[in-house]
């Protein structure tokens, strides 16, 4: 891709007017004039509880609706591409998500065909585009070392059900950033995981951001996690986008009463006075 | 996910298919009650017609090769067809239900000989059962239907027992049990209602092979026994007169295609009702 | 009633096998839950942390009898309990299950499913002086009694699912992730009514979760679970303040927070790796393949739980050596 010098070049995507609506319902819209501008190689997490609509924008941010389904319509500039997001072809969706947009989904169970092994899994989308096997070996196992899978060349030869989840989310994350995405839109990609996996994939994550360059999108109903790991917040309810702003500060002062809501209602360690004490972390370990 | 309708390929609904298929059969059913009931003719009747005389005002079948009204013999045909499909299946539901779900739940031993009794049964030629049968009882319309009831108990029984081992490990089958609920309460107040629908499927597919299976047997001549006319015994009896007089053949076949059609549409629009409301999507 | 000393609940090396296929033939048997000992009072609950494949819902399971016993003793209130000689409901021993979409049987009516207990039960009560009881301490509206499951919301369903639970008036209250299905809101609805509950009815409650934060809102007490054995269990303020295990220290280091960045807390530990297999644990720790402080001994042999305090109780070998010294 040419680098052309536009005035893009502080943010990675910038959605504008996002709505989605499912034909024949006939209830709201899934998301309704949604605005979203992730800065680049920063995080930004989106937040909502189930039906908030987080889900739906992130599926549409990577083309991934399907038209017959949904009505959509809004614009996003890529870098430097600018996109109608509701009459792209899939055609040009498939060759952007070859290329400047990776997707990590929450169920690497299905997100896995479980009749090819983790390196036909690397290796196959790869070949689609054309390059040559060895190369597209040689970058499988370069993956899979950067999602920090180890003993790769067994783990290259075995099938998704032989891996463990927390494994399982790695591949499907290495499978996202194939064709070195420069944008990568990770859907709860930790939910399914036990607290100590969560923590790993999250260190992860933000390893990759800084090796890859990767702006990331984070979608999650966990605003701790969100909170922990993104820059800014964007905060979602019944489909549209009530709060966004640095994640700090929408954490610590809310502007609307929902967000303050959602950080109350999680019990968390801060009220025994836990993560109240700081020396905990340096004096222990 | 937001409430959509999961993409259908047909162009109608569940509900339309359900609609459709209930009412094609009603009127099948009605048509040939309201013939048999004000008609003029009765199905044995071989004077009220010249033999094989074409359709006409007074006879809108036509007559057979023995003088009898061809459309009151069709109208019988269909309600013995429709009557063998609806017995069988609820008797071979009645009787094989309970048994698979209790086999089941109960397990152990009763459940192994349940089993084992069944491989048994499918192991040995259906179509020699039925001889066999019929060589004991002689041939008819209820040793049909015996025949044919004994031969779907099987099927129904393992299939309502996959069904309930799935629906066993569910929460709220957990629950009674933890709760020590009998057995016979887990079978017939928990599990039954949960499958009813998958049980209804079923039947309607039973129904629609038993009418073609008497059909079958008619034509082998060891079912319905003429000169009552089962939709088989119609085929049966006027084979010969396939070249000659194809509307002889026309009738009963197009009749007895358009009711396994219909059941077969109710029992598929099912399938896919239930599926929706088994896994109500969350808005 | 038994008297101050004798609590309610009580779990003495408490194990469960599972059946496993190995290759067509074979069949071996794996140690999912290994020697749990716990004690839980009247008015009390206890915590069960644990991740996936810790046994938590086995150990449950195991009490109220859905998966057999393969060693150690229940009892109730000092009397031995056998669950598959004594009915769980006769012992006094109710459950809720984690989702109320698959634990309420949706073809009854509310007011059924929660009758339904009483006809297989010797406590028989004035049936719908109790139902109605019921929705009135759990705030229902009577109006739910002839809807059928799907007609109510996913808090209101996990209500119903509770007042089951209470309809036979039992002494012990197992939760298995009760709130884990609901969204936040009911959540904290669930864990209010829940502690209402276990004042009010002298309940001893155990409650499962994979939620450390959780856990410690609700619970008196906390066992730490990891591959079928507690690591650490203690009162709530010294299993998270004064956490003794490096397991625990480990899991509470990976619960994201707001106010201390996971980064900042990175450099102190890292737990790496995944439980493994309980297959592949035969001697020693279970927790020693992801263990940054374990020795030689870690392999050879199990560590006991030691007493740190009264209430607190810790099974690691370093920490036994620190605190023997």
């Amino acid at each position: 891709m040419s680098d052309s010098r536009g005035t893009h070049l502080q943010s990675a995507i910038e959605v504008q007017h996002l709505t989605v609506a499912y034909r024949g319902s006939k209830s709201a819209p899934a998301v309704l004039n949604a605005n979203l501008v992730v800065p680049r190689k920063e995080i930004i997490g989106v937040v909502g509880q189930s039906g908030s609509g987080k889900s739906t924008l992130g599926m549409a941010v990577a083309g991934l609706l399907d038209p017959r389904q949904c009505e959509v319509s809004g614009t996003m500039q890529l870098g430097d591409i600018a996109i109608d997001l509701g009459s792209t072809e899939n055609s040009v969706w498939e060759k952007l998500r070859g290329t400047r947009i990776g997707y990590v989904f929450q169920d690497a169970q299905a997100a896995l065909n479980p009749l090819l092994t983790i390196e036909q899994l690397l290796v196959q989308p790869q070949r689609h585009r054309g390059v040559d096997l060895p190369v597209a070996r040689s970058i499988a196992r370069d993956l899979l070392e950067a999602v920090e899978i180890p003993d790769v060349e067994r783990r290259l030869r075995q099938y998704p059900h032989e891996l463990s989840g927390g494994m399982k989310q790695r591949v499907v994350i290495a499978a996202a950033l194939i064709g070195k995405p420069s944008v990568l839109i990770a859907d709860e990609p930790t939910t399914a995981l036990d607290v100590t996996l969560q923590a790993q994939i999250i260190r992860l994550l933000k390893r990759l951001k800084d090796e890859f360059e990767l702006s990331i999108i984070f979608i999650s109903h966990d605003i701790d996690l969100v909170a922990d790991i993104a820059t800014h917040i964007v905060v979602m309810k019944d489909g549209v986008a009530i709060e966004a702003g640095l994640a700090d500060s929408v954490v610590r002062n809310p502007s609307h009463p929902y967000t303050g809501e959602l950080i109350r209602s999680i019990p968390r360690l801060e009220k025994v006075g836990f993560f109240e004490d700081k020396e905990y972390w340096s004096s222990r370990g | 996910m937001n409430g959509t309708d999961a993409v259908s390929t047909s162009l109608l609904s569940p509900s339309q298919k359900i609609r459709i298929g209930f009412f094609v059969l009603a009127l099948l059913f009605i048509a040939a009650a309201l013939v048999l009931l004000m008609g003029s003719y009765s199905y044995d009747d071989i004077g009220a017609g010249e033999r094989l005389a074409a359709p006409s005002s007074s006879h809108l079948f036509g007559v057979d090769s023995y003088g009898r009204d061809y459309l009151t013999r069709v109208s019988l045909g269909v309600l013995i067809s429709l009557g063998v499909g609806v017995t069988v299946a609820l008797l071979s539901i009645a009787i094989g239900a309970p048994m698979g779900v209790y086999s089941a739940i109960r397990g152990g031993w009763l459940d192994m000989s349940i089993g084992r009794t069944l491989e048994v049964l499918f192991a040995f030629p259906q179509i020699l059962l039925a001889l066999v049968l019929i060589t004991i009882l002689g041939s008819g319309i209820q040793t049909a239907m015996t025949v044919l009831v004994i031969i779907y108990i099987p099927i129904v029984v393992r299939y309502v027992r996959n069904v309930a081992l799935v629906e066993a490990k569910k929460d709220y089958l957990l629950s009674a049990q933890m709760y020590g609920s009998p057995k016979f309460r887990q079978c017939f107040v928990h599990v039954l209602p949960n499958i009813q629908g998958s049980i209804l499927v079923l039947a309607s597919s039973i129904a629609a092979f038993a009418m073609i299976a008497e059909a079958t047997l008619s034509y082998l001549g060891l079912g319905v026994r003429p000169p009552l006319p089962s939709l088989g015994i119609l085929l049966t009896e006027n084979q010969g007169f396939l070249s000659t007089e194809p509307r002889l053949i026309f009738f009963p076949a197009a009749v007895l295609v358009l009711l396994v059609i219909s059941v077969n549409q109710i029992g598929d629009a099912l399938v896919d009702k239930l599926d929706l409301k088994r896994n109500p999507v969350r808005a | 009633m038994a008297d101050r000393e004798t609590p309610r609940l009580s779990l003495r090396g408490l194990s469960v096998d599972y059946r496993i296929a190995q290759g067509i033939f074979n069949s071996g048997t794996l140690r999912a839950v290994r020697g749990v000992s716990f004690d839980v009072s009247a008015a009390a609950t206890l915590a069960l942390v644990g991740e996936s494949g810790s046994g938590k819902s086995t150990v449950l399971r195991a009490i109220s009898g859905l998966t057999p016993i393969a060693g150690g003793e229940i009892q109730i209130d000092g009397n031995s309990y056998d669950p598959s000689r004594t009915r769980a409901i006769d012992a006094g021993i109710a459950m809720v299950f984690q989702n109320p979409n698959a634990s309420l049987n949706q073809r009854l009516t509310v007011r059924r499913i929660i009758s339904d207990p009483l006809k297989s039960s010797r406590v028989k009560q004035s049936r719908s002086t109790t139902v109605e009881q019921l929705f009135d301490i759990l705030k229902l509206d009577r109006d739910f009694l002839d809807r059928y499951p799907f007609q109510l919301s996913g808090g209101q369903k996990q209500r119903v699912a509770i007042a089951r639970a209470l309809i036979s008036s039992p002494q012990v209250l197992l939760l298995d992730e009760p709130t884990s299905a609901l969204d936040v809101a009911n959540q904290a609805q669930v864990v209010q009514i829940l502690q209402v509950l276990k004042r009010e009815a002298q309940l001893a409650s155990v409650f499962v979760t994979h939620d450390l934060p959780l856990a410690t809102h609700v619970a008196d007490r906390v066992a730490v679970l990891y591959l079928g054995s507690i690591m650490e269990i203690g009162s709530q303020s010294e299993v998270v303040e004064n956490a003794a295990h490096p397991y625990t220290q480990a899991l509470l280091r990976s619960i994201p927070s707001r106010k201390i960045k996971s980064s900042e807390r990175d450099g102190n530990f890292r737990m790496s790796g995944e439980i493994p297999s309980p297959m592949d644990v035969q001697r020693g720790c279970v927790f020693r393949s992801r263990c940054p402080v374990a020795t030689e001994v870690c392999a050879e042999t199990a560590p006991e739980l030691t007493q740190l305090s009264v209430t607190h109780s810790v099974a690691c070998h370093a920490v036994s050596i620190r605190s023997s010294r």
